[in-house]
């Protein structure tokens, strides 16, 4: 087939510009690091790894949650220490004050210990986070959880809500408690209920009118096994919490291997690529000017 | 008799000129569109004498064009497909960048959305992390405008690039028309030959008219071209030209059409455009370009009212029921052109009533005087109804009323729910205390409660409300008379007694659903009640958060972020369409080039050896003539 002179130049002139825009994206590639530039290159794995990454984000979402549900768990596990303490306290007082040896002065000096137990108590029910809003107020956070008005008098102030806090894809743990189950609603061992307030403040009243009732422990009792009862519940929360970070991890890493082999570049692949478009790319251009080089108007 | 000199003269002559021609082919080796020339050398006619005939020389018949219709057609043909799809994909590239970029696209604003209403939800009361919500708010509004406003440009260039194709197609066949009164002139001036190179630049032309529109051609007995566009439009004929002109839409004033104006009248033929940069710029408009807004459109519908459903299922940090967190997208995003070509004077109206059920295309309604015909412009799927309103929800998930007007036999309207939702999409919320986070009811237990049983903290119920029922925050109190039943006392829950009791089932009146489960005893009570004071509740926000992960688009089969992804998969599948057709053409137009340049194409090497051939002819008969001299000088001294 004959070929005109213009329609060859053509030819090589386009092979080389060919080879130059090939090699141009090979070399956006590499330097990018990602094997897909724009969804055209591969649409289907470009809708894939939104959905990817959304997993991705959503993940990290969690971790910052569980960060904010420890720190709300181990501060209740902290306060349900220190009543725990206090409770255990006003139990050795009252078994002290129980002991039929105590002069009625001696048992006036326990109840007078065991007053300030109740503040100590009513003041760590009423504890606050760092945001200032009360741990055991339920959903009315910005509502003291409980008041002594007029003294001698409990008042549950709060709500019986529970803040959930989402740690992994369909997974909620509570963070909190309400002080209507922890220290408001106690059997008082008679088919009622009692507030452990109003026990501590009942055992301090009887031991200082020399007027102690073997009930009281009994309530006491009851009050220091719902605090612990509590207490374990929390703990177990928290361990929820560090095998679902540690599924979230698991989970995060699969997704992020799976989203790197469907969207970055294969090195040794688009390296070895673009030599042979390099060396694709000479050779046009040496094979250029050897063909243009030849012509009959050198001979006459 | 045959004379020697006049031969030799002849030959010299004749050669001469073919030398002179093969020079005209070297001279335009790189000159666009030339078909390069022969001249045809034929013998004289010989003088017959008592031996025979002598010959008399030679002489030049004709100069011939060397040149294939059949193959300059082909290329025609593949010029018009190829500077379709080239233009087309170029186009393509830009929606496919802008889309594909990871920052600047959609989808990491909707990630951090939704991640800011998780912050409330570890943390209601604050008002800081209330305020992040809204800021993330403001920039995912902002995102979509954003990407909104770069679809526009696209839609502006799309016009302007119309406009100017349509400039250059008049320009060109204006001067094929001058050319043909140029060729019939020639023609007629020469002994009826071929103006060679005035038909070369003819070709020429019609080369570059069909990269921009798809062209068939006939030629005249007298050698002028016809033109022809479209559906059989005459662009040019003979020396007149027509000429085409761009309008606004009947329905859409920024939308271009593209009109023939010839002696038959005027005509829109933009939909029979069949090649060419129009054809390719209008099918980008057509195919891709509105679509994507649409899709766009509708996600951000579709993100705005499910937010605002659910926050109007919740409780403000000063208790107030929520109201919209985005400006309401489902009476003010859709729009309602009516034709210019209307009689009547009706405005309709749209209004979407179910996101899951919206529909990534445009509608037109007909009407014909006894009935409305409603198109899916998408699928030309057609209903007939019998009046207004029209109520499409199930299907297409809006509704159509007339607002005011009349209208006439014969009136028609575009309907567009979803196109302008990407720029439409607003905050309507500012104050960080009005992000609705809390439950507006909590179901409690009684302090006396005896039996071992727990309650849940209890919903608003999403599948009928909002509008919330009127009762939903009205005190009811649950009294178990047994362990298998209680009453219910309250306003609005008709007081019922003696309702049978499961453990762990949904009880539910006036809007909301708890579950009371365990085994209450006899006179045990449980509340539902106002959520007063409610501050620290998340409950709100943990359903809102959750609107991430629900399939609400797309007939329930899309969550948001995976009906982004569509929008980009369908972009990028048709620009990588685009890229392969358009790779294939150009090696069908590559090859129809080789195929014509081998035959009407210079080659220098050939050009240099016809040089040299017809020197050496030139030379010969030079030296005949100097033998015709020599003859003639012999003669002369013989006569001395």
């Amino acid at each position: 087939m004959r070929v005109s002179t213009a329609y060859s130049h053509y030819l090589g002139a386009n092979a080389i510009t060919e080879q130059q825009a090939n090699s141009h994206k090979t070399q956006l590639q590499l330097s990018s690091g990602k094997r897909i530039l724009t969804p055209s290159d591969d649409p289907v794995a470009s809708a894939i790894s939104i959905s990817m990454d959304k997993t991705i984000a959503q993940i990290e979402q969690y971790e910052k949650n569980i960060q904010v549900a420890k720190s709300r768990l181990q501060q209740e596990e902290t306060v349900l220490d220190g009543a725990t303490n206090i409770l255990q306290r006003v139990r050795e007082l009252t078994v002290r004050g129980l002991n039929d040896t105590l002069s009625p002065s001696e048992r006036q000096g326990v109840a007078a210990e065991i007053y300030e137990l109740k503040d100590q108590m009513l003041a760590i029910a009423n504890t606050r986070d760092g945001s200032g809003d009360f741990l055991f107020s339920g959903n009315k956070s910005q509502t003291q959880s409980f008041t002594e008005t007029p003294p001698g008098t409990f008042n549950w102030q709060g709500d019986q809500g529970q803040r959930f806090i989402e740690i992994g894809q369909g997974r909620q743990v509570a963070t909190d408690d309400s002080g209507f189950e922890v220290f408001y609603k106690i059997p008082d061992g008679a088919g009622g209920f009692q507030s452990v307030f109003q026990t501590v403040l009942d055992t301090a009243d009887n031991l200082n009118i020399d007027a102690p009732q073997q009930t009281d422990l009994v309530k006491l009792d009851a009050a220091l096994q719902n605090v612990v009862t509590v207490r374990s519940t929390v703990g177990s929360r928290l361990n929820a919490i560090d095998s679902q970070q540690e599924v979230n991890a698991t989970q995060k890493l699969d997704t992020q291997v799976s989203l790197s082999e469907l969207r970055d570049l294969d090195y040794a692949e688009a390296i070895s690529e673009l030599n042979i478009q390099l060396a694709g790319l000479q050779a046009a251009q040496q094979s250029y000017i050897k063909v243009q080089g030849l012509s009959l108007f050198d001979f006459i | 008799m045959a004379d020697l000199l006049g031969i030799s003269t002849s030959g010299l002559l004749s050669n001469q000129r073919a030398l002179t021609t093969a020079g005209h082919n070297i001279a335009n080796v790189n000159t666009e569109g030339y078909s390069r020339q022969r001249v045809i050398m034929s013998t004289r006619t010989p003088s017959p004498s008592g031996a025979g005939y002598y010959g008399n020389g030679v002489h030049i018949t004709s100069v011939d064009r060397i040149f294939n219709q059949f193959n300059m057609d082909q290329v025609n043909t593949y010029t018009t497909t190829t500077s379709e799809l080239d233009i087309y994909h170029s186009l393509a590239s830009q929606v496919d960048n802008m889309l594909a970029n990871p920052e600047a696209g959609l989808s990491p604003v909707v990630q951090d959305f939704f991640g800011a209403v998780q912050g409330v939800a570890d943390d209601p009361a604050s008002i800081p992390a209330r305020q992040v919500l809204i800021s993330n708010g403001e920039a995912l509004v902002d995102r979509f405008g954003y990407l909104d406003q770069r679809l526009e440009d696209l839609s502006e260039q799309v016009n302007g690039e119309i406009s100017f194709l349509v400039d250059e197609v008049n320009s060109v066949a204006a001067q094929i028309a001058k050319i043909n009164e140029r060729i019939l002139l020639a023609s007629g001036a020469g002994t009826g030959a071929a103006p060679n190179d005035l038909l070369d630049q003819r070709d020429l032309l019609i080369t570059r008219l069909a990269e921009n529109i798809s062209v068939t051609t006939t030629v005249q007995d007298d050698g002028q071209l016809n033109v022809f566009i479209g559906n059989g439009q005459p662009l040019v004929v003979a020396n007149s030209a027509a000429s085409l002109s761009v309008t606004r839409n009947q329905f859409n004033p920024g939308q271009s059409e593209i009109t023939f104006s010839g002696s038959a009248g005027t005509s829109i033929i933009t939909d029979s455009l069949t090649g060419g940069k129009l054809s390719g710029v209008v099918d980008f408009n057509k195919n891709m370009l509105e679509p994507a807004r649409n899709a766009l459109g509708r996600l951000a519908i579709g993100i705005a009212d499910s937010f605002n459903q659910q926050h109007q299922l919740g409780q403000d940090l000063n208790g107030v029921l929520g109201g919209n967190f985005f400006a309401d997208p489902t009476s003010t995003i859709p729009e309602a052109f009516a034709s210019i070509n209307n009689s009547g004077t009706g405005v309709m109206a749209a209004v979407i009533t179910d996101i899951g059920a919206l529909q990534v295309s445009d509608y037109q309604l007909n009407y014909d005087g006894a009935n409305y015909t409603l198109t899916r412009l998408s699928d030309n799927t057609a209903t007939v109804f019998a009046g207004l309103p029209i109520d499409v929800t199930a299907t297409d998930g809006f509704t159509i009323s007339l607002s005011a007007g009349a209208v006439n036999a014969g009136d028609s309207f575009l309907i567009r729910p979803t196109y302008q939702g990407a720029s439409g999409i607003d905050m309507a919320l500012s104050n960080p205390a009005e992000v609705a986070a809390a439950a507006p009811i909590i179901a409690q237990a009684g302090f006396a409660n005896i039996g071992n049983s727990t309650i849940s903290a209890g919903y608003v119920d999403s599948a009928t409300q909002p509008p919330v029922d009127v009762n939903l925050q009205q005190p009811v109190t649950i009294t178990f008379t047994g362990p298998g039943t209680f009453d219910v006392v309250g306003v609005g829950t008709g007081n019922p007694v003696g309702v049978a009791y499961t453990p762990g089932a949904n009880i539910s009146y006036n809007g909301w659903v708890m579950q009371i489960d365990g085994a209450p005893a006899a006179g045990d009570t449980f509340t539902v009640g106002p959520n007063t004071d409610g501050v620290g509740d998340n409950r709100n926000a943990l359903s809102l958060a959750d609107l991430e992960n629900q399939n609400i688009l797309i007939g329930g089969t899309a969550n948001f972020q995976a009906t982004y992804g569509q929008v980009i998969a369908e972009v990028g599948v048709k620009t990588h369409q685009a890229e392969v057709n358009l790779n294939a053409q150009s090696i069908l137009l590559e090859q129809s080039i080789a195929v014509h340049t081998s035959v009407s194409g210079v080659n220098l090497d050939e050009e240099a050896a016809n040089l040299i051939k017809y020197q050496q002819a030139y030379q010969a008969s030079g030296q005949v003539v100097a033998i015709a001299n020599q003859l003639f000088q012999d003669l002369l001294f013989a006569m001395r």
